[in-house]
């Protein structure tokens, strides 16, 4: 059965994709009336199947530290206390905040604040092994025209691909860790309970600015990084193919169209960050697992050859190009990116037409 | 010339006929001296020696015009106004009494005799719209007496007020009354003290007037009884059946209407507003107060004379419910300004405000005036849309509440207590709201109750239980 819209394909569409390659596709023998060479087997299909497997190349997937802001005065690792709309000259300020009560003693307050600690587990590239996974197309033909000898035929296909991704990595990283802790008096208020943090413009309870003490420590550390990033990676493709006849069972496609990849991801870790100096209290193991999502857009192209052994089963080997925008998530003040940008593909497997 | 004329005229009847004679002629003779005295007076035409004055006077208030004229009598007048001829106003002064907006314009009058007439210059009246004058008290202080000031708000062209002030005899007893400006002449009619009422008059010196706006007049002074509050004096003016009612004069003796009310009032009870470091706000104690008779449904305390703190960022009260409209000042402006809720006070009542001032630079000491007046209640409700929300904590510390809960931007809580659990849960008519709401910020926040006028009355441990209910802001 062929589509509905077949004939007006021909009228319409045909002509004008023959202009265009009128230029360089005709030769000049094409002026002598030869009988066009058709795709013999598939001359009546109008639909295909098109399943194999595929490999993937070039997926790459980084993992950075977030950026960390330049360390004012008052910012601490468990809280801040920060200048507010007053300014500097009351000494006091409502923009101020803690995480735990643990920070409380008697009329004060304690932070802490790490820095420099050294961060195993910092990838700029993933990997570019092969990456396994499938695909299946379903395709229509719109329509057939002549160029020369040779009897072309074109129409859409759409059609879902799997591909899963994994990488872990386990390191080392040692460094200098500089340790601050600081104290500041709460000038007799009672303060909110944990969490809580203060405003800008207030108002809320006031605390002394400027700490009442601070002492500076440094010390040798050791990090220690082990993690594993998964993602389940679905495209999901739209398109126009092309088929030209090479022989009378051989032909070559082209497929161009819109793509879309999903990234179901999960990315699990463990930092463990061992300091020497017993006087800077040890650095919690950092255990994180966050999973997000996203589709990313882009665009593919494909070039195949296919054999038609039968009247409706061939066989097909492909190429294709891929771009997707990449897809960036942050967890656990790591930024993590998958980069879809410019991969590459192949794979073979059967055609089905009817 | 009636001196002229005999004292008795039938007992010339009784003298000889050539004496009657002598004396007709006599007689013809002084009528032809009279006669041509009088020609020779009609050769004057009339004039005015003195000018109608105008000036100002209030809806419903008395205001007089005069003129003095010199010409050959008898001498007619009669009163313009705006050129039209007043009905019965012929007199050399007029009075005009309970005035209304259409007596203001120019007046003139014309005074004729037999030889011609003259027009006064123009004097114009114009019908003041200002407040009222009215005759206040102000804060009563319990010293080794309780004084009651006695305050007018003048327009001007007061020279002398009267007042009668009743009150409980029970409580007060020998009152005495002093003039706040040492030259008034002041009297005190005690008369009918065991009745509880007392009448004062403080009349300035010739030709001087009680300053236009407010001002205290004089202080009544009264004993008053060991153990008894002076709040609860039971103060009110009264024009019922007393020595003097409550008027002012103006210097012409004109009566001027004088509103005579007691009013509710404040005391300050911090000498500055003072930062308080658990609400990062300052906060200001007033106690209010009032001293009178039945009970005020709501007074408004408004808030005024706040300026920038040293980062240029003005001062506000944090805990007002609105503005409101105050004027006009000297220069005849008005000006909005921030005001709170001291809810209804029956006679005799006296609560704390706790005023808050937000002063970005935690620094800059906030200098209010307070003005106290009598407002209804305004209106406030809660959002439908509103929904409770789980608060972190509620701890009672230094005679406040501290409650904590989440917030988010955009959103506006409002805070409602009430004595039990029930209650609450019921919206029953014992469940009260926090008046104002409070902004979210999108982070914990800490809410004192410290009381009024956030709420009715003080925190006791215990005694509250709360919920808060989030709503979108507006």
């Amino acid at each position: 059965m062929k589509p509905r819209i077949f004939s007006k394909s021909e009228s319409l569409i045909a002509p004008a994709t023959l202009a265009l390659l009128a230029a360089g596709a005709l030769p000049a023998t094409a002026q002598v009336k030869l009988p066009p060479l058709k795709f013999e087997e598939a001359e009546k299909q109008g639909y295909f199947i098109r399943l194999g497997p595929r490999v993937q190349f070039n997926v790459e997937a980084s993992i950075a530290m977030v950026p960390q802001t330049q360390q004012t005065p008052g910012s601490y690792d468990n809280g801040s206390v920060l200048a507010d709309s007053g300014g500097l000259a009351s000494g006091l300020t409502w923009n101020w905040g803690y995480q735990d009560a643990s920070q409380l003693s008697g009329d004060f307050i304690n932070y802490e604040r790490y820095s420099n600690v050294p961060h195993a587990g910092v990838l700029t590239s993933g990997s570019d092994d092969p990456l396994l996974g499938g695909e299946v197309l379903f395709g229509v033909e719109f329509g057939r025209f002549n160029v020369g000898t040779k009897e072309f035929t074109w129409g859409a296909e759409i059609g879902y691909g799997f591909t899963p991704f994994k990488l872990s990595n386990s390191s080392t990283a040692s460094g200098t860790v500089n340790y601050l802790a600081a104290s500041h008096s709460l000038g007799g208020i009672l303060p909110p309970v944990a969490p809580y943090q203060g405003t800008y413009d207030g108002p809320g309870p006031l605390i002394n600015l400027a700490p009442t003490t601070s002492t500076a420590t440094s010390s040798t550390a050791t990090s220690t990084f082990d993690g594993t990033l998964k993602s389940d990676l679905h495209v999901m493709k739209i398109g126009f193919w092309f088929e030209a006849p090479l022989t009378k069972k051989l032909s070559a496609s082209l497929s161009l169209g819109y793509c879309s990849v999903l990234a179901e991801t999960r990315f699990e870790f463990t930092e463990v960050t061992s300091i020497t100096n017993p006087g800077i209290p040890a650095l919690s193991p950092t255990q994180a697992a966050a999973s997000a999502s996203g589709w990313q857009g882009g665009f593919y192209g494909q070039l195949r050859g296919t054999w038609q052994f039968s009247k409706h089963w061939g066989a097909y080997v492909a190429g294709d190009y891929q771009y997707n925008n990449e897809f960036r998530f942050t967890e656990a003040g790591r930024d993590v990116t998958l980069d879809f940008q410019s991969t590459y593909g192949a794979g073979l497997g059967l055609i089905f037409s009817w | 010339m009636t001196s002229r004329y005999p004292r008795s005229f039938p007992s010339a009847f009784n003298q000889p006929a050539i004496a009657r004679l002598a004396g007709a002629v006599s007689r013809l003779a002084a009528l032809l001296i009279c006669l041509a005295a009088g020609v020779q007076a009609s050769a004057a035409d009339p004039a005015i020696i003195q000018q109608p004055v105008g000036g100002q006077a209030a809806l419903g208030e008395s205001f007089g015009f005069s003129v003095d004229a010199t010409g050959t009598p008898p001498l007619a007048y009669q009163w313009l106004l705006n050129g039209s001829a007043l009905s019965l106003a012929t007199n050399r002064s007029i009075t005009l009494v309970n005035l209304t907006n259409t007596d203001s314009g120019t007046y003139t009058v014309v005074v004729t005799n037999s030889v011609g007439s003259i027009t006064s210059a123009p004097a114009v009246l114009a019908i003041s719209t200002t407040a009222p004058r009215t005759t206040t008290t102000g804060t009563v202080t319990r010293g080794a007496q309780a004084t009651v000031p006695i305050l007018l708000s003048a327009n001007g062209r007061e020279n002398r007020l009267t007042f009668t002030l009743g009150f409980n005899p029970n409580v007060f007893g020998n009152p005495s009354f002093t003039a706040s400006v040492i030259n008034d002449a002041v009297a005190l009619d005690t008369s009918r003290v065991a009745e509880g009422l007392v009448s004062g008059d403080v009349t300035l010196p010739a030709g001087t007037m009680f300053a236009a706006g407010r001002s205290e007049v004089g202080r009544v002074h009264f004993d008053f009884v060991t153990g008894t509050d002076p709040l609860v004096g039971g103060l009110y003016f009264t024009n019922a059946s007393v020595t003097a009612t409550n008027i002012a004069f103006a210097t012409n003796g004109l009566p001027l209407i004088v509103n005579a009310v007691v009013s509710p009032q404040f005391e300050i009870l911090t000498l500055a507003p003072a930062l308080n470091r658990q609400s990062g706000l300052f906060e200001h104690v007033l106690n209010i107060a009032y001293p009178g008779t039945g009970t005020l449904e709501n007074v408004d305390l408004l808030i005024s004379g706040l300026t920038d703190d040293s980062r240029t960022n003005r001062i506000r009260v944090y805990n007002s419910i609105g503005l409101k409209t105050i004027g006009p000042d000297a220069e005849g402006f008005y000006e909005n300004v921030p005001f709170v809720s001291g809810g209804p006070l029956a006679a005799g009542a006296s609560r704390n405000l706790t005023i808050e001032y937000y002063v970005t630079d935690h620094t800059t000491v906030p200098g209010p005036t307070y003005n106290l007046v009598v407002e209804g209640r305004t209106g406030f409700s809660i959002s439908p849309s509103a929904s409770p929300l789980n608060i972190t904590t509620n701890r009672f510390v230094n005679g406040t509440f501290i409650l904590q809960f989440p917030t988010r931007v955009k959103y506006r809580y409002n805070i409602q207590y009430a004595p039990t659990l029930d209650d609450l849960l019921n919206n029953s008519t014992n469940a009260r709201v926090v008046n104002p709401a409070v902004n979210g910020t999108g982070y914990s926040l800490q809410w004192i109750d410290n009381g009024p006028p956030k709420t009715e009355t003080p925190p006791v441990a215990g005694s509250r239980f709360y919920r808060v209910l989030e709503a979108p802001a507006q």
